[in-house]
């Protein structure tokens, strides 16, 4: 979304409209999901959470203004929210694979309904993503949240290091290693 | 190639969009930054259930046209300020009349003792000085004595219609009637 489209509609979701809300989640959605869903390792998980992010965004939209970038404040937001479910959670297993999401040995396309399954199955089938996923799952959990803010959240270094209350420069160390992580485990060059 | 923190922090920036020189240890990470965040990026995109993309959309339109019930149920909002500052006067006078309560306590006027002496007992000073000496009818006498001196001593506040706590009462009414029946009319309140 363009900048001024970006202002224009959080002026119109700021009054109330529902179709400029409907406007960023059609934006922001995917990215979001996308985050929730790595940060997880579950697609329960990512509905909930982006469910969760849409409700907080309807109460605390009115408190953005335009002085700062919509990215960071919305992703930072996310990031919250990611670090207290990994706190209430902190007593469970750790993140487990998409294809042992239900704890049984029912695939995951079984449990969802319509045309959620094509979806899920060409996920499940995706041996590169089921391999990103275990790669990921290996990272120091900060290292992870830095990589997925920076995709995702389209971050500047600067700004993840604000969030995370550290300086810089140990922010790119702990990406740069986390980076050279993934390719040697996933083989890439 | 192992760089310190510093040679990190002038990537960091460098790769941020600022103009720092970087040496060709630095180069070359920064580089490789860039190419890793190129090639494992697109693989970190997923696309959204469609079926979980509507339930998140209905949820979160609901809660809109919720929050839009909530808000035209609420007083009219050209009154809030009046009511604010009836809410203001009325929260200085609570206080006015706190402290000037307080300040009558600190210096209270001198009371009538309502109980008074009904006998005044006279003992010889020697017995006085030393009551193991006093018979124990002398004894007697003397602790009556003391008993009768401290209440006349201590009095009591009266409690009537006169007293500080009923001031109070008719004080915190007056205030509780400004603030109900002030110079605003109370709101109407629509569906």
């Amino acid at each position: 979304m363009e900048l001024e489209q970006l202002r224009a509609t959080i002026a119109s979701a700021q009054a109330g409209d529902a179709r400029a809300y409907a406007a960023l989640l059609d934006a922001y959605g995917k990215r979001l999901y996308g985050y929730f869903l790595r940060a997880t390792n579950s697609h329960h998980d990512a509905e909930d959470l982006l469910g969760e992010m849409m409700l907080r965004l309807v109460k605390r939209l009115g408190s953005y203004d335009d002085r700062g970038r919509f990215e960071p404040w919305l992703f930072r937001i996310a990031a919250n929210m990611i670090r207290d479910r990994i706190r209430r959670n902190k007593s469970s297993p750790g993140a487990i694979s998409l294809s042992a999401e239900t704890g049984d040995s029912a695939p995951l396309g079984d449990q969802i309904a319509g045309e959620d399954i094509a979806v899920e199955a060409e996920l499940l089938a995706s041996e590169a993503s089921v391999e990103l996923n275990e790669a990921m799952e290996k990272l120091e959990p900060v290292t992870r949240q830095m990589i997925l803010l920076r995709h995702f959240g389209e971050m500047s270094y600067k700004e993840i290091a604000g969030l995370f209350a550290c300086p810089l420069g140990t922010v790119l160390a702990k990406v740069h290693r986390g980076l050279k992580s993934l390719r040697n485990l996933m083989g890439e060059r | 190639m192992t760089l310190d923190e510093r040679q990190y922090e002038s990537l960091g920036r460098r790769l941020d969009g600022a103009p720092v020189r970087l040496d060709a240890d630095q180069q070359a990470a920064a580089d490789e930054i860039r190419r890793l965040e190129r090639a494992i990026g697109p693989k970190l995109d997923t696309p959204v259930p469609p079926a979980a993309m509507i339930r998140v959309r209905q949820q979160m339109l609901a809660a809109i046209e919720q929050t839009a019930l909530r808000t035209a149920r609420r007083p009219h909002s050209r009154l809030r300020p009046a009511l604010y500052a009836g809410s203001a006067l009325a929260a200085a006078a609570a206080i006015a009349l706190a402290v000037w309560a307080g300040m009558s306590l600190l210096s209270p006027k001198p009371v009538t003792p309502v109980v008074e002496p009904v006998a005044t007992v006279t003992i010889p000073v020697d017995k006085l000085v030393d009551p193991a000496k006093m018979d124990p009818v002398e004894r007697q006498i003397d602790l009556l004595a003391r008993e009768v001196t401290l209440a006349a001593v201590e009095g009591q506040t009266p409690q009537g219609p006169n007293g500080l706590d009923a001031r109070i009462s008719v004080a915190e009414q007056e205030v509780q009637d400004f603030y109900l029946d002030g110079p605003f009319p109370p709101p109407v309140m629509t569906n």
